[in-house]
């Protein structure tokens, strides 16, 4: 039922046929921008006074690619430390994942570490991880310059260093938003079987997840 | 008993050769046809017994004759392996057989020979001729004729030596080897079989005990009841069991006395124990004074243990005649260091009780605790009822919020580097909870109020026409319920 409508909107909008799911998840410390980030991808929007989140917001948003079309499932978890332990419940069976940081603020690039780190050990072995300093808006400002361009650096060689992802990005301005959203889906191992459809439209609990990180191994099992 | 061989053994024949090489020859020439495996185990043996001795003595062959150096081989040998316990078989079955047998023998012909002795001692009848009948009705007698020498003393029976004839299992034997049996004896004997046991005796028994005491009896064949020899032992024997049985021996009395002490205490202790331990918490189930009364048993109980065991430690050591036997000694001393470590074990770890004030105090504080603990249970009930007013309030701005809402600028198409952005997604509004400054505070489960937003969220996909969004939020509100259940069981466990 689900694969037949998604085939048919993307059949309506002139695409191939081929339809992946993906379930990303965002993470990083409070107030780095990761609302912001998901909806300028999301809706375009962009508020200067963004709420905090509370527990992990859901949306969705479809990518078209060459000839594949890309939905992404959006879990936007809160930063807040009291929600930390709900986090690896969204990115337990995650195919994606966009680790944020501030960059005019080191501490939550460190915490960004932190994050990446406890993907690579808890999360599921293929994730793709995107690491976005967000804010790129204010290195115009260079408040305390030597040290945006340190945290820059620092940044860039870490993600060489584990393979993750990288862009500075600002929700404000637009920058890099789209685009780091469609790096995710392009790095993102496409095959048949990740086709959409294959995702379970019944079950519950454990054996969901289950079938979900199975359907992600199928996906890059080839 | 097993006797020790020693010396030059052929392993086969068990035959003493006498020296070594006698032995060898012996074997090669023998035994060569025997079992190939043992042949040449026992070859190496020999060979290096033979280097040692070689070593040892010289080659001197009488020197080598003498048992005491031929134990060397057996026990330097290192060829033996400890032997393995071979077939078993249980004879137990066998030998309860036999001896089931014997007993009910035993027991068949003691019984018969004491019911026909109670008979004899209860019978009226004194006048010779009359008595002899019916002494005949019990039992037949054996003919004189068939008899010509005693049984016992195998003397020639003639005029002198009469023929006489045991009351109880009518064999003959000569005045000479005739036992005999009192009234009084015998109705001793009897009186366990009656019921009730130790009645009344008869007038004639009294009888009987003056006769046999006071004034000789006139004819002792009439008032003793002669029997032979084998009846005499089988009467013999079932005295000394009645007496084992009244008078046990001062240990064995002792002894059920500890038991008896012992067993009580144990069936009081656990019950005193449960009484301490909850008095001591502080409930009301019990009453002090019964508590306090079951202390002063139970140390009663310890103390007549002590005092007990240690008469049983020192019974008899003081007797310089019969002082008791090693085995008897060890045994008296076994039962008092196991009585020790009882009492240690026991009345040492006795839980003390509290005093009346204490108590009053421990029961007041468990009072308050219990206030406390219904207390907290109250308010969270309340909570939850106030968080389900909540929910419901919110979902009912949420619905006119809904209601009330203009729509968002119009879906953008937005060019990519590589792709295509196709049109706006969706999204669930954000957080309704949010606006009210987050009314959960801290102290609720993130865990909870995230299942909440959830719902809210399906609610909001729903009414967007979005399926898909519905299923995938579905999903995690399952995983999110699941493990909040999780939490909450092993919690409950912790």
């Amino acid at each position: 039922m689900a694969s037949r409508s998604s085939v048919a909107r993307a059949n309506n909008t002139n695409t191939q046929g081929k339809i992946c799911q993906f379930k990303l998840v965002l993470l990083g410390e409070s107030a780095v921008g990761k609302s912001s980030l998901v909806l300028r991808f999301v809706k375009g929007q962009f508020h200067e006074y963004q709420e905090s989140t509370i527990g992990a917001a859901f949306l969705t948003q479809t990518v078209c690619l060459q000839d594949i079309t890309v939905k992404f499932e959006i879990w936007d978890t809160a930063g807040q430390e009291r929600y930390h332990s709900l986090a690896p419940m969204y990115y337990r069976g995650a195919q994606a994942a966009i680790v944020v940081y501030d960059i005019t603020n080191q501490d939550t690039f460190t915490r960004a570490k932190t994050w990446v780190k406890e993907l690579q050990r808890q999360a599921s072995p293929n994730i793709v991880i995107a690491l976005a300093g967000n804010k790129a808006d204010l290195s115009n400002k260079r408040m305390v310059e030597h040290d945006v361009i340190a945290i820059l650096q620092e940044a860039a060689a870490y993600s060489e260093e584990n393979g993750l992802l990288f862009m500075e990005t600002s929700a404000k301005t637009a920058m890099n938003v789209n685009d780091i959203f469609l790096a995710i889906a392009e790095k993102l191992p496409k095959n048949e079987a990740g086709v959409s459809g294959n995702r379970p439209t019944a079950g519950v609990g454990l054996a969901a997840t289950e079938n979900r990180e199975s359907s992600g191994k199928s996906c890059c099992g080839s | 008993m097993a006797t020790v061989k020693e010396g030059f053994l052929c392993p086969i024949c068990v035959q003493d050769l006498g020296s070594f090489h006698k032995l060898q020859n012996h074997f090669e020439t023998k035994h060569t046809a025997e079992d190939k495996a043992i042949f040449d185990q026992v070859k190496g043996l020999f060979s290096k017994a033979k280097v040692r001795w070689l070593k040892k003595d010289g080659v001197n062959e009488n020197d080598i004759g003498s048992s005491s150096s031929s134990n060397h081989i057996l026990h330097d040998a290192p060829v033996w392996d400890p032997q393995e316990i071979g077939q078993m078989h249980n004879h137990m079955e066998k030998f309860k057989k036999i001896r089931d047998d014997r007993i009910d023998r035993f027991v068949i012909e003691s019984n018969k020979v004491l019911i026909r002795l109670d008979k004899l001692a209860h019978c009226d009848e004194f006048e010779a001729t009359k008595r002899k009948e019916f002494e005949q009705t019990l039992v037949p007698w054996v003919r004189d004729n068939d008899v010509p020498y005693c049984p016992t003393c195998g003397d020639r029976f003639n005029v002198t030596r009469r023929r006489h004839h045991c009351r109880l299992c009518g064999s003959i034997m000569c005045t000479k080897c005739s036992l005999f049996i009192s009234f009084q004896f015998a109705d001793e004997l009897v009186q366990t079989l009656r019921k009730p046991p130790a009645g009344r005796r008869r007038t004639q028994s009294d009888l009987n005990i003056s006769q046999s005491s006071t004034s000789k009896p006139q004819d002792t064949s009439e008032l003793y009841i002669r029997c032979c020899h084998d009846c005499y032992i089988v009467l013999m024997k079932r005295k000394e069991r009645l007496d084992q049985k009244e008078n046990q021996p001062l240990l064995v009395l002792l002894y059920e006395k500890l038991r008896s002490a012992t067993d009580a205490a144990n069936e009081l202790s656990p019950l005193y124990e449960k009484m301490a331990e909850s008095l001591n918490r502080g409930e009301e189930s019990y009453h002090l004074d019964k508590a306090n009364d079951y202390r002063f048993k139970l140390i009663k109980l310890y103390e007549t243990i002590d005092v007990v065991s240690k008469k049983i430690s020192v019974l008899d050591t003081e007797d310089q005649d019969h002082p008791p036997s090693a085995t008897l000694l060890r045994m008296q001393n076994a039962i008092r260091s196991a009585s020790h470590a009882y009492l240690q074990n026991n009345m040492l770890t006795l839980q003390s009780l509290p005093s009346l004030p204490k108590l009053e105090m421990l029961q007041k504080n468990r009072r308050q605790e219990e206030e406390r603990r219904m207390r907290r249970q109250r308010e969270e009930l309340e909570r939850e009822r106030m968080e389900e007013e909540r929910r419901r309030e919110v979902e009912r701005l949420r619905s006119e919020a809904e209601n009330s809402r203009v729509s968002q600028a119009p879906p953008a198409l937005q060019k990519s580097r590589s792709g295509v952005i196709l049109k706006e997604g969706w999204g669930a509004e954000s957080n309704p909870f949010q606006p009210q400054g987050n009314p959960f505070e801290s102290e609720s489960d993130p865990l909870l109020e995230q299942i909440a937003y959830v719902r809210q969220m399906i609610v909001q996909a729903k009414q967007a026409n979005r399926t898909e969004e519905v299923q995938s939020l579905n999903r995690n509100l399952s995983e999110l319920e699941s493990e909040f259940q999780r939490q909450r069981s092993v919690r409950a466990f912790a």
